[in-house]
Formats: structure tokens, C-alpha cells, sequence
């Protein structure tokens, strides 16, 4: 019996070998603790297959996709300043659609959340003080009783905004101020630079400011700075009843947000420069790159796009272009997570092979991204009077965007080629007005990527 | 009626001056009390624009302790560590108050933002618009003065240099910060302080640099974001909380950067009181309008009621007083005025009897005989006495007419030296008796158109005159003569004479030379201004002659002959 024996003690051997290899393995099952959804972090490069021997440029697009919020989970609570300017020019309609918008977003936070009322004229009024949303009626009869008068302090109103959204500060809350406004800036500084320095301020606290412009008297380049350099959205009512609908939106975004504090850091070849930012403000130190987002949406993503310098490398070579570092809170976890993403590039010294592998998106928003300029510089063009070259700008940009769409049988850029072209025909007398407050808002649009 | 022109205007005078002097001195008064009022005023909105100082330089403070205790790097091993790097751009990146940062290592060279093609286009930037500070080119500020023994502003803390604390602006002292010496550069600074703040302008506006010393040496810093701490400010500011009337900040430029209070100022409006902004926004300003409903609420007082009230207390007892003078007044020219009516009233029923007693007199002179010397003599004294008493009452009538402006010459082609004689003629039984002894040298033949019962008259005054006060020169002396342009006649005598400080006052109504001259002498006092008055009418005039002895009068006519009187 002692073959059997011997069996026996194998087998028995095995079963502390098995056991072990069992629970490595579940440990290895769970590497966190919590099984939260993450950001998905992409990074591609217009083409991942480069002719070789040629210094030239490529287009990096570095996206993050905040994850659908889980069916089960509490939302991440709010805390809320609505701004909301009362001066003369919003009298009748306007105050009263104001009103009605601001009394839904009300209706849609819950009690956790925590909102402000300011309003703003010629002074500034905090009518509800940044406090939790318990007595709905109380804070509804405050914006009920709002009534138009005197001039616009827009700056003064942001502050407040700020100011009120400050006390309540928190990682874990979404920080946000929702400015509506309606006309031009004219008590404190109103020049867009310096509205877009407050916004910045106010981004680098974490947190966002949103703008909505209402009607054609506002000014479009203050508001779109505030947005943009706060990570806000802008949108544009051209009537009050617009005004319901923007809201909801913005307030949709506000609801899902699953990421915030998102810093990008990348880091790229020795030999490789990057050159500039596309549609972001990207912080450029030798080959490093740094950017942040202060959030992102469930479902949405938000990119940006680098221009990059790439020196000639011979052919069959690869290069490790860039390396990715992100870090963010998840909210829903509650937690500061990592993520990290590398990019490679091989070179060939046939075409047809750099065609064939050519990234269809990266190129896609690249290419939106260079018609944005470019119809920035009509807009440029067009404040200073140059009526036909503005015009030209704009056909060209339609054109191109044409064929482009064509080539990468993209529908979004036949939409903005057609765009442009209208925009180019109403580029005279009152229509002007609207059409700049368009192509701003569009621009805006396809730099943060809004999804309304 | 009785009163002339020139009454009214006295009494109007003694009304009205002193009632302007003392409108003006209240209105004087007045003003001096709104003047205290307004500075009161200003006073009081000043304390309030403090107020809202003190809570920006409370701010400030908090933002120095901050950056000195916490967010600045207290000691920097390597100014040119990368790792520094990295820690001041992500300082940059995280903090909202924060434009740039900078490191000044002990040798005066600027560090961060690096000179190199790493640093990002906004370093670069910062490079330049800062270049002139580091150069020691710029004009740099130091604090001012702390008001000493103000404990509360003193920031805590071991190396505090008394200059650095930020002082809370005491009511009363203007402190301005004051001139670096010139050359001065933030190392220079950094010798004798911890830390401080640098303001300066460049394009678009004022900047603002915050700096410390490190424990090596080395200055580290932050270009402040201005906007961010405008906003800041902006908050802390009351968004209500004023009643009335508004508070505006403004930059440098005027331009208003905040304002609060329910009151909209006019286009044009000045502000009621204006103060600086805490060092290192001393450029910045306060301002505080107030609206008219404030104003007038501070400035109104019951003392402009009282003066009014005084005014017009005054100005009644003025006028009650004038209404009573001019009754008094009044009253007595009435009462002067019935006398002057009577006097004439009486003149005028004497004249009638006394025309026939002259009439039945020389009537009775003609029917004597011729031999009846005593019948004559006796007539002769009736009839010079009864011419006499009608001379008299002649000029009585004559002063009285001319009172009411009813005197007037009968003008006719007369022989002056047959007027004269006429009169003399009339008085020599009077100068006789007196032992005057009477000379007349005619020399005006040829005859000129005047009024020959007012030459007479005024010859006969000035003959009474010689007759009443002369006496004792017992000499008198009438000549005429005659040029192409004029007659005079002059009469003149030996005695006492007339001073020459009495000169033209003679002329006057009822002006005696003096009592003592004239005592016991009977007579009216108005034979002179009547003889004056007539003169005047006859187309000449009556003057005095100076002379060494006695009196001399001259009777000047203006010689107009007419060709009718040439012919004749």
C-alpha cells in the first residue's frame, strides 16, 4: 500500500499548493477594496503611423470619459449659486421666464444640496444666502419678489457668487455658480480678459462657473472667458423661453458629475516638443504638458487636443511619444484615483501605410478644433470692419470643412461647414449681432466639448 | 406833502442799512453754521468710509499671514532645483490669489520664472513686465508709519518689523505710504523686513507683488491675481446694509470697481466724503455719495428759523421806529408849515391897509403947504416908516413864494442907476437919523432888461442890512458900472464886516452872523436869501466881496440887450 500512500501525500501536497493558488487568485480578483467605476483615460495621435525621415507635426488627443453613474448610487450632493442679473434692460418677460427658471432649479435639487441666490444690478443683493435646501417656499418667495432696476455689475455679482459657494467648499459637493446675465458689464471690471481671470481664479477653488446670455444685448467674449477658463458650459437663450430648457441642461450636467479635480499630466519624448494646446489652455514646460479639468460629466467625454513637434526618425523605429498620468476625485468613491496611459509611434516609409492607419476621430476633432481658429479669426476680422475678409475666412473654413467631411465621412464636420457658411452670410448690419453670439457659443462648444 | 425827497430817502436809509447789515451778518452766520454742518457731514461719512477700510485691510492682513505662514516656502536650499520648480508651478496652478511666482536668489538674480525655453509664454511674460523692478529702475512704496500703541494691528509673529504691519488707518491721520529711497531694490528692502508689497503699473493696470525673506537669504514671491482679490474684497464688502446714499470704490483710473447703497448719483455729482484705500491699494479710493434727502435731513437746523425770525423782529422795530419819526416829523413841518401860512396870511391883510396909508400919506404930503416944515417932516417919517413895514412885508411874501416855487421876475427895460437912486431916495431920512453918510456913483446909464421891483427889493435889503448892522462904519457906498456883458451894483460900508468862515452862509434863511453881534437888533433874517433868490430870477446873481474893511455886496446882471433895446 505504499504507492497509495504516496498518491495520498501528493495529493495532500497539492491541496495547500491549490489552496494557496485559490486564494492569490481571489486577492488578485479584488485589487481595490471598493469596485468603483473609473474614468476611462484614452490617449491617440492623428497617426499612429508616421512617415518616416520627415520632421513634422502631429495631433495627441487625450480623452477622459466619466463613467455612467450607477443606478443605485446617490448623486454627489450640489452646492449651487445662481447669479442672476436683474439690471433694467431684463424687465417684463425676461425677469419673469428668469424666475420661473431659476424657481425649477430649485425644484430639482434635494435637500443635501445647498443653494445661494444673488442678484445683481447696479449693486449687488444676496437674496438667499448659501444655505441647504429645507425651506423651498422661503427661498422661492425671495426670487418671486426679484425686480429690475438700474445698471449691470456683473463682476460684483460673480464674487458674491463665488463668495457664497466658498463657505460651503467641498471635494465632495459639485461647487458651482450659474451666472445668467443679459447685458453688457458696466460697474468693476468688465473687459473679457479679466472676467476670464476670475473665472480661472475661481476654477483653480474648484470651482465652476456656467454663464447663460440672454437676448443679443449681452456680451458674448466676457461670458465665454468666464466659462471657459472655470471649465464652465455657456449657453445662449435668444428669447426667455429658451431659458427653461438651458437651464435644465446645465443643471443635467451639474447632476452627473462623477470626476472632479481631474490633473493631466504628460509627459512626451525627449526629442519630441510640444507645440501648443488646440482647444484648451495647456500648461507647456520643456516636453511636459499639464492641463486640468475641474470635472467630468457621467456618459461625456472632454478632450484635448496637442500639437506636437515630431523630429524625423528612420523608418521601422517606434517611439514612445507620451506618457499620461491622470489623477481625479471619484465621487463615488470619494477617493483620489490614478490613471495612467502611454502612446506609441511606428514610422514607415510608405504613404499608403500612414493613410490606412490614420485615427479618423483624433483627425475628426482635430480638424474642428482648426476651424474653430479659424472662425475665431473671422470673428476677429469682421469687430474690426473688415467686412469681406471675414466673409472669405468663413467660405474658405466652410469649404475645407467640406472636403474634409467628405475624406472621414464625418457628419460633424458637413454640420460646422454649413455653419460657417451661414454664419458668412450674416455677417452684416443687425444680423450681426446674433451671428457673433452664435459663433462664440459654437466655438465654446467645440473647444469644451458641451453637450448641450 | 410836508415831506421832500430827500427826507424819504434818510428814513429809507435808517431803515434799510442796518437791515442789510444784519441780513448779511445772518446770512454770515448762516453760512458758517453750514459750513460746520457739511464738515460735520463729511466727518461722519469719512468714519464710515473708514469703517469699510478697516475691513479691507483686515483682509489684506489675513492674506499676508497666510502667504507668510503657510503658502510661502520659509527656506529654499537650491534656487534652481527643478523639484522647486515643479512646487512653485504647482503653488501657481492650486492657488486662486496666486498670478506668478517668483525667487529672487540673494545675488539680486531672478531665478523662477526660469530664463530658459521651458518657462511658458505667461512666465515669460512675467519676466518682462516685471524686468524694471529687479533692475532697481522702479519706484517702490514702503508702508506707512503704524500710529503707535495700536496693539490690534500689530501682526503676530517673532521678526516682525513694526513698518510691515499693515496699519488699521486711525481716524484723524492720513497715512500715505512714503517714497523708498531711490535705487532701492526688493533685496535692498529685504535687509530690514520680513516682507512686503510692491504695486506698480503696466499696461492694463496696477500689478501687485507680494514678497518674503527666506531664511538663506533669498526673496520668494507671488505676482498677485488682482482680479481674485478684487473679488475677495468685493465679498467681504456690505452688498446692503446702507440706508441711504452710496458707496462707491474706485481704481486709479476713477473707474468704479464695487459700489453698494440704495442711492443712484446724478451725472456730475461730487462725492461728500472720500477716503484712501489701506497701503498697498493705495491707489484705490472710497467714495460716499449721499442724495439730496440726507443732506438736507444733516444740514437742516433751527437756526436758520432763528435767524429769520430775528431778521424780521428787526425789521419790524425799524420800521415801527422810522414810522414814528416821520410822524414826528411830519407833524412838526404841519405845525412849522401852518406858522410860515399864518405869517404870510397876516402879511398879506397888512399889505392892503398899509398900501393906504402909504396912498392917503403921500396924497396928504402933496396937499400941505409948502411951507408946513413940521407937517412934511411928520409925513416923511409916516410915509418911510409905512415903506419901511411895506419892504417888510414884501419880502415876507416874497420868502414865502419862493418856498412854494412862486417867485417870479417881471422883467422889463429898466435904468438900474434910477432904481437905485429910487431906493436910496426911500431910505435917507433912516441913514440920516443914523449919521450914515451916503455916497453914489452911478456908472449905468444904459438900460438892460430886468425886473426893476426885484432890484429894488434886493438894493433895499442890502441898504437894511448896512442901516441894521453897520451903523457905527457910518458909511455907505452903492456904485454901479457897467461892461458889454454885465451891470453890477455895489454896496458897501465901513462897519464890523463879515468873518470869512460865515462866507456864503449869510445867504441863508434865518442865519444870524452871531448872537452877540446882533443882540437887540430887530429883523427877519431872510432879507439876504430873498435878495439871493431875486438876483438869481433877475438873470444875475449876489455875491460877497471880500474887502479889508466893512462889508461889500455886489449885485451882478447879465446884460442882455436886445436890438430893440439898441435902437431905443
Amino acid at each position: 500500500m505504499n504507492r497509495n500512500a504516496n498518491y495520498l501525500g501528493r495529493t495532500l501536497a497539492i491541496v495547500p499548493l491549490l489552496s494557496l493558488l485559490l486564494v492569490s487568485l481571489v486577492h488578485a480578483d479584488s485589487p481595490k477594496r471598493d469596485s468603483s467605476p473609473e474614468v476611462i483615460l484614452d490617449i491617440d495621435v492623428g497617426e499612429p503611423v508616421m512617415l518616416a525621415n520627415r520632421g513634422q507635426k502631429a495631433y495627441v488627443k487625450i480623452s477622459l470619459t466619466g463613467f455612467e453613474l450607477p443606478k443605485q448610487t446617490k448623486r454627489t450632493s450640489v452646492n449651487l449659486a445662481l447669479v442672476l442679473d436683474r439690471s433694467s434692460s431684463m424687465a417684463g418677460d425676461k425677469i419673469e421666464k428668469a424666475k420661473h427658471a431659476a424657481m425649477m432649479v430649485l425644484d430639482r435639487l434635494g435637500k443635501d444640496d445647498i443653494v445661494s441666490v444673488i442678484s445683481y444690478d447696479s449693486t449687488v443683493d444676496v437674496l438667499v444666502p448659501a444655505t441647504k435646501v429645507g425651506n423651498r417656499n422661503a427661498i422661492r418667495e425671495r426670487i418671486a419678489a426679484l425686480q429690475p432696476r438700474g445698471t449691470t455689475a456683473l463682476f460684483a455679482g460673480v464674487s458674491h457668487g463665488i463668495e457664497e459657494v466658498s463657505k460651503f467648499l467641498d471635494n465632495n459637493r459639485v461647487n458651482r455658480v450659474i451666472l445668467l446675465s443679459d447685458g453688457q458689464a458696466n460697474v468693476g471690471p468688465s473687459s473679457p480678459n479679466e472676467l476670464g481671470r476670475l473665472g480661472a481664479a475661481a476654477g483653480k477653488n474648484g470651482i465652476t462657473v456656467s454663464t447663460i446670455g440672454l437676448g443679443l444685448g449681452y456680451n458674448e467674449d466676457l461670458m465665454t472667458q468666464l466659462a471657459m477658463r472655470s471649465d464652465g458650459n455657456h449657453g445662449f437663450a435668444e428669447n426667455a423661453d429658451q431659458l427653461a430648457t438651458i437651464f435644465n441642461y446645465e443643471l443635467g450636467d451639474v447632476l452627473s458629475v462623477v470626476a472632479q479635480d481631474v490633473v493631466i499630466e504628460i509627459d512626451f519624448d525627449r526629442y519630441v516638443r510640444p507645440l501648443r494646446g488646440l482647444n484648451r489652455e495647456i500648461d507647456i514646460h520643456g516636453n511636459k504638458a499639464l492641463v486640468s479639468l475641474n470635472q467630468l460629466y457621467a456618459a461625456q467625454q472632454k478632450y484635448f487636443i496637442i500639437e506636437v513637434d515630431v523630429p524625423a526618425t528612420k523608418p521601422g523605429a517606434k517611439r514612445d511619444l507620451a506618457r499620461v498620468a491622470v489623477n481625479y476625485n471619484n465621487m463615488i468613491s470619494g477617493k483620489r484615483h490614478k490613471l495612467n496611459n502611454r502612446l506609441d509611434v511606428s514610422f514607415s516609409k510608405s504613404k499608403k501605410d500612414v493613410a490606412k492607419n490614420e485615427n479618423r476621430t483624433v483627425m475628426v476633432a482635430a480638424l474642428e478644433a482648426v476651424a474653430a481658429d479659424n472662425n475665431r479669426h473671422a470673428l476677429t476680422l469682421r469687430d474690426k470692419g473688415q467686412i469681406e475678409a471675414a466673409e472669405r475666412v468663413l467660405v474658405n473654413n466652410a469649404a475645407t470643412l467640406e472636403r474634409q467631411s467628405k475624406k472621414y465621412k464625418s457628419k460633424r464636420l458637413r454640420s460646422y461647414s454649413e455653419s460657417n457658411m451661414v454664419d458668412s452670410k450674416n455677417l452684416r448690419g443687425q444680423k450681426w449681432r446674433k451671428t457673433r453670439k452664435k459663433m462664440r457659443k459654437k466655438q465654446h462648444t467645440i473647444d469644451t466639448q458641451q453637450s448641450f | 406833502m410836508f415831506v421832500r425827497p430827500r427826507q424819504i430817502a434818510i428814513f429809507l436809509c435808517i431803515v434799510l442799512v442796518p437791515l442789510a447789515i444784519a441780513a448779511w451778518l445772518g446770512l454770515k452766520v448762516a453760512r458758517d453754521e453750514q459750513q460746520v454742518g457739511r464738515h460735520q457731514f463729511q466727518s461722519l461719512l469719512e468714519g464710515r468710509l473708514r469703517d469699510v477700510d478697516s475691513t479691507i485691510a483686515r483682509l489684506i492682513q489675513d492674506i499676508e499671514r497666510q502667504f507668510v505662514d503657510q503658502i510661502l516656502p520659509t527656506t529654499i536650499d537650491d534656487t534652481r532645483a527643478p523639484a522647486l520648480f515643479d512646487e512653485l508651478r504647482r503653488l501657481r496652478r492650486t492657488n486662486l490669489m496666486v498670478r506668478e511666482v517668483f525667487v529672487l536668489d540673494k545675488e539680486g538674480g531672478l531665478t523662477f520664472p526660469p530664463n530658459s525655453a521651458d518657462a511658458s509664454p505667461d512666465e515669460r511674460s512675467f519676466r518682462q513686465r516685471t524686468d524694471a523692478i529687479w533692475r532697481g529702475r522702479a519706484v517702490l512704496y514702503e508702508p506707512p508709519a503704524t500710529a503707535s500703541g495700536d496693539e490690534r494691528t500689530q501682526v503676530q509673529g517673532p521678526e516682525r518689523s513694526p513698518s510691515t504691519s499693515m496699519a488699521l488707518i486711525r481716524p484723524g491721520s492720513e497715512a500715505t505710504p512714503t517714497l523708498a529711497e531711490q535705487g532701492d531694490t526688493v533685496l535692498a528692502l529685504a535687509e530690514h523686513r520680513l516682507y512686503g508689497w510692491i504695486s506698480w503699473y503696466w499696461a492694463e493696470g496696477m500689478h501687485l507683488l507680494f514678497w518674503r525673506r527666506t531664511d538663506e537669504g533669498h526673496v520668494i514671491g507671488v505676482e498677485v491675481e488682482r482680479i481674485a482679490l478684487l473679488a475677495r474684497i468685493i465679498a467681504k464688502l456690505p452688498a446692503a446694509g446702507l440706508d441711504d446714499g452710496r458707496v462707491v470704490l474706485i481704481d486709479s483710473r476713477g473707474h468704479p470697481m464695487h459700489q453698494w447703497g440704495p442711492y443712484e448719483p446724478t451725472d456730475g455729482q461730487t462725492a461728500a466724503a472720500r477716503s484712501p484705500v489701506t497701503y498697498p491699494l493705495h491707489a484705490w479710493r472710497l467714495l460716499h455719495y449721499a442724495s439730496p434727502a440726507q443732506t438736507k435731513a444733516f444740514l437742516a437746523s433751527s437756526l436758520r428759523l432763528n435767524l429769520i425770525l430775528g431778521f424780521v423782529a428787526l425789521a419790524v422795530a425799524l420800521l415801527a421806529m422810522a414810522f414814528m419819526f416821520y410822524r414826528d416829523y411830519a407833524r412838526r413841518m404841519r405845525d412849522a408849515a401852518q406858522r410860515v401860512n399864518f405869517v404870510t396870511q397876516v402879511s398879506h391883510e397888512l399889505k392892503t391897509p398899509l398900501t393906504n396909508i402909504r396912498l392917503y400919506a403921500e396924497l396928504l404930503d402933496t396937499e400941505l403947504d409948502e411951507d408946513d416944515e413940521r407937517g412934511h417932516k411928520r409925513l416923511s417919517v409916516i410915509i418911510a416908516e409905512s415903506q419901511r413895514l411895506t419892504r417888510l412885508i414884501n419880502n415876507i411874501l416874497a420868502f414865502s413864494r419862493n418856498r412854494k416855487n412862486r417867485l417870479e421876475a417881471n422883467k422889463s427895460l429898466i435904468h438900474i442907476d434910477d432904481v437905485v437912486a429910487s431906493v436910496l431916495e426911500q431910505f435917507a431920512p433912516a441913514l440920516a437919523a443914523r449919521d450914515i453918510e451916503t455916497v453914489f456913483t452911478p456908472g449905468a446909464d444904459t438900460p438892460i432888461h430886468s425886473d426893476a421891483d426885484a432890484v429894488g427889493q434886493i438894493v433895499a435889503n442890502l441898504v437894511s442890512n448896512v442901516e441894521k448892522y453897520a451903523a457905527d462904519g457910518k458909511y455907505l457906498r452903492v456904485s454901479t458900472h457897467q461892461s458889454a456883458h454885465s451891470t453890477s451894483v455895489r454896496v458897501s460900508d465901513r462897519g464890523p464886516g463879515i468873518p470869512v468862515t460865515h462866507g456864503d452862509k449869510v445867504f441863508r434863511p434865518f442865519y444870524r452872523v452871531s448872537d452877540k453881534l446882533t443882540d437887540g437888533v430887530t429883523g427877519t433874517g431872510i432879507g439876504l436869501s430873498i435878495a439871493r433868490e431875486l438876483a438869481r430870477l433877475s438873470g444875475g446873481r449876489l455875491s460877497l466881496v471880500p474887502s479889508e474893511r466893512g462889508t461889500c455886496f455886489e449885485l451882478t446882471l447879465d446884460r442882455t440887450i436886445t436890438n430893440d433895446e439898441e435902437r431905443a
